[in-house]
């Protein structure tokens, strides 16, 4: 490689890590609603990503509604399907975390089949809201890639805000601390998990949606969407913004590296070998802040 | 006197031996053989899953090692060593996936599992000079089809009179009553870690061996069984059939895989009828077949449960 | 003749709390050590760090002059030490004999010496010690509340222990029960067993203590023989007032 083709390689894995990591921080602190303040693993998590995609294609695509709207109608009718599928589905099987995986996993794998069903495996193109690009120090970046950078931006901005500065911000965190104490306290503890789940699978959809145009929309593009936030969740720590984030853009570097320096295919088996040697080694996450008994 | 456990299962296992007199289609055969192999998969998932209650997403890596192990060394070694391969390969992952996992507990555990044989699927995917990418390999199978159909029976017979012998052993319960309760159990002095490797190492052994007849059955390789819907599969069968029984697992192998052939018209609903079956099972279920059986059992004879079948 | 256990100077933290600061005591071999503190002093989390369920942040634990520190709890159970935890844990899936069959009895302990035999019966025997015998084929889970802390014991004495922990064996006990568990503590303590007690219910134990050591807020602030705790001004304090007792010279 010559001095300039190695430079724009490193133009791109840092240009695309910080997009990647900014769409990650989003999937990771939605995935952190569910499993730090609902204390449950929700495997069909990266469905409602998929499923939120799909959306937008075929709002855009298929009926050709303008981008906005759709984008919002998407995030909201997911987040709706969202705390359907928690009151039929999850809310029953609470007690016994390994039944809520396996319903989860079959919600998931559904979802999946009846993405196949409708749109067959063919990936799907959804148009871009904002044609063209420039050219970064070399790389080439398109205006939509960076508009999706500046809604995640804005968009974790806004989250935080409300976690910190709302009352409905305050209960979440009450609840994620100590569920008997929240309870004593008269929050609705209910309604507090169902807020979370819809919050998060809005987050998710959100993620899917900002995706969907620069990525192909195919059925199976739900499973490593889960399995980063999960990855991200464990090496920054549950509850903490900056652990989330640097954890995000971390993963997001790394799955860069792998992909630019040794095989596209093996990206997210990057993220995999992360999530399995943090576990082992570092079971408390990289800032000591764990989940991990 | 044998326990009738035992005597159900050889009765079970005959019917099934002398069902080729009767069943000469050979699509029929496969389907059968098929069935008879995702048995042995089943069975070995819930020595794991069900008994130590270590719920494995990814049993797929130990079969999938020994189905890959045949590509590889089909064409280079007699079919004895080819075996003793498929279960030495399936026995050293035991030990890569069970080290890393026995520390973790719950959903950890879980999506470790899960993520192993994802691993080994890209793994696949990119060395395609080794693996053949998504093409897989070919593999020439020294047996005929009904060949194949005796030794898929006689792997299971294997099997399940090893699982259940281990099961119902002081090793077996010293397995469900680290299930139970982790910590009570190294309270009674218990090497818990010696007994989860030990276990993931005799479920993974056994589905190797089930590997290389898989491989020789399809004649072919390839990443797909590294794939989510297959780790999936095997966890809807122990469900469906009765986790922690080791004979429900193999019941439910053998009804999803029938039910899912006698689907074929409708292959595309196929994964959609496995996946509502999953979630129905686990909603209402939660014992699966076998403990529905169980139930009408008890309720016809008007005996009280006193507790689970084992 | 050393002590049979001896802890020393444990300390431990959780995430910003200290539950225990440097406690320090002995055992001596065949002594009926009684631990009781008001609720919260870290008399459970003190059994913790002695079995290896936590580890501590300064401090060693030893046994029969051996340093258990650090090790895993089945491994310290191999050394002699048996614990039973304060709220049953039994196992649901086995029957009451199969809960003892598979405790794993070391090498060391009195247990089986004392009650004559070794090897084949004993599971029978622990449970005939503890009067449960008659329920062996039962399922665990369906045992009363008094009969699954009496499993509890039988499954620590499977162990074969040299020095049995019992945490709270009494809470939640009828009195018909509670004077079954009575006779099984005497009759241990006069094989030979060494025993460390938590407990609220002291009159039964007073009796039968040794010595007694009193947590509260996580330390030592009393270690004496039963008569002299009951009239130590700092215990009676700590328990009425619920404050921290004055540190003594």
């Amino acid at each position: 490689m010559t001095t300039s083709q190695s430079g724009r390689v490193i133009v791109d894995i840092v240009i695309f890590g910080t997009i990647w990591g900014a769409i990650y921080t989003i999937l990771a602190l939605g995935f952190t609603l569910i499993f730090g303040v609902v204390r449950i693993l929700n495997l069909a998590y990266g469905a409602m990503f998929m499923f939120a995609s799909y959306l937008i294609y075929s709002l855009v695509a298929g009926l050709g509604l303008p981008a906005v709207p759709s984008w919002l109608l998407a995030v909201g009718a997911t987040a709706l399907v969202g705390v359907a599928l928690y009151v039929a589905f999850i809310y029953p099987l609470r007690d016994t975390l390994g039944r809520v995986l396996i319903v989860t996993a079959g919600i998931a794998i559904f979802l999946q089949e009846v993405a196949v069903l409708l749109y067959s495996t063919e990936p799907r193109f959804v148009p871009t809201v904002l044609p063209g690009g420039l050219s970064i120090l070399g790389a080439r970046v398109t205006h939509q890639q960076l508009l999706t950078l500046a809604v995640a931006v804005v968009l974790v901005v806004m989250l935080h805000a409300l976690l910190t500065r709302t009352r409905f911000g305050r209960e979440l965190r009450a609840v994620a601390q100590d569920t008997e104490m929240a309870a004593l306290m008269g929050i609705p503890v209910e309604r507090t998990y169902m807020t979370a789940m819809a919050l998060s699978t809005a987050l998710a959809a959100a993620a899917g949606a900002l995706v969907a145009p620069f990525l192909t929309v195919s059925p199976e593009m739900g499973w490593s969407p889960l399995l980063v936030a999960f990855t991200i969740v464990v090496l920054g720590g549950l509850g903490s913004l900056w652990g989330t984030i640097a954890a995000a853009f971390i993963v997001a570097y790394a799955e860069m590296l792998t992909a630019f320096l040794i095989s596209p295919q093996l990206r997210d088996a990057a993220t995999f070998v992360i999530m399995v040697l943090t576990l082992v080694f570092r079971p408390h996450g990289l800032f000591g802040k764990g989940i991990v008994e | 006197m044998l326990p009738s456990r035992y005597v159900v299962l050889a009765a079970g296992i005959a019917g099934l031996a002398l069902l080729p007199l009767w069943v000469t289609n050979p699509y029929y055969l496969s389907v059968l053989t098929l069935a008879a192999l995702y048995a042995i998969f089943s069975s070995t998932w819930d020595i794991l899953s069900g008994y130590i209650g270590q719920l494995n997403f990814g049993h797929a890596v130990f079969f999938g090692s020994g189905a890959y192990a045949t590509g590889f060394l089909g064409p280079h070694l007699p079919p004895v060593l080819v075996f003793a391969a498929g279960a030495i390969a399936a026995a050293v992952f035991a030990v890569l996936v069970g080290l890393p996992c026995l520390k973790l507990r719950g959903p950890y555990l879980s999506l470790t599992t899960l993520v192993f044989p994802l691993i080994l699927e890209r793994l696949a995917f990119t060395f395609r000079g080794v693996t053949g990418g998504e093409y897989g390999i070919t593999v020439a199978s020294p047996l005929s089809p009904i060949g194949l159909y005796y030794a898929s029976l006689a792997l299971l017979a294997l099997t399940l009179a090893v699982l259940l012998r281990v099961a119902n052993s002081r090793i077996g319960r010293t397995f469900k009553a680290i299930g139970d309760d982790d910590q009570a159990a190294l309270a009674a002095g218990v090497n818990t870690t010696r007994f989860k490797l030990g276990a993931f190492v005799l479920g993974a052994a056994l589905a190797g061996l089930g590997g290389v007849l898989y491989a020789y059955h399809l004649r072919h390789v390839g990443p797909e069984i590294f794939g989510l819907f297959t780790s999936f599969s095997i966890v809807i069968m122990g469900i469906v059939g009765g986790m922690g029984t080791i004979i429900g697992p193999a019941l439910g192998a053998y009804f999803l895989t029938l039910l899912g052939e006698s689907l074929r018209e409708v292959e595309t609903f196929r994964i959609l009828i496995y996946s509502s079956v999953m979630i129905i099972c686990v909603m209402l279920f939660p014992h699966g077949l076998l403990g529905l059986g169980a139930s009408l059992h008890h309720l016809v004879l008007g005996l009280r449960l006193a507790r689970e079948p084992r | 003749m050393t002590a049979l256990l001896e802890v020393d100077t444990i300390t431990k933290r959780f995430r910003g709390l200290t539950a225990l600061t440097r406690v320090s005591f002995e055992v001596a071999r065949a002594e009926l050590l009684l631990v009781i503190g008001p609720n919260g002093a870290g008399k459970t989390t003190l059994f913790n760090v002695i079995t290896g369920f936590a580890q501590p942040d300064e401090g060693r634990v030893m046994l029969d002059g051996r340093a258990i520190t650090g090790l895993n709890p089945h491994a310290i159970v191999g050394r002699g030490l048996a614990r039973t935890f304060q709220i049953p844990r039994p196992f649901k899936s086995l029957t009451v004999a199969e809960t003892v069959d598979i405790a794993r009895p070391s090498k060391v302990g009195t247990v089986i010496g004392a009650l004559g035999n070794s090897g084949i019966g004993t599971a029978d025997q622990v449970l005939e010690l503890v009067q449960l015998k008659q329920r062996r084929d039962e399922a665990a889970g369906t045992l009363s509340q008094g009969d699954l802390k009496l499993l509890e014991v039988a499954r620590a004495l499977a162990t074969n222990p040299a020095l049995l922990l019992l945490d709270e064996p009494y809470a939640g006990l009828g009195p018909g029960e509670m004077a079954r568990l009575t006779q099984v503590i005497m009759d241990l303590h006069r094989a030979g067993l060494t025993l460390v007690i938590i407990e609220h219910k002291l009159r039964e134990l007073m009796r039968l203590a040794q010595r007694v050591v009193v947590l509260n807020y996580g330390e030592k602030i009393a270690d004496g023989s039963p008569a002299d705790i009951s009239r130590d001004p700092r215990v009676l304090q700590a328990y009425m007032s619920g404050h921290k007792a004055a540190a003594h010279a």
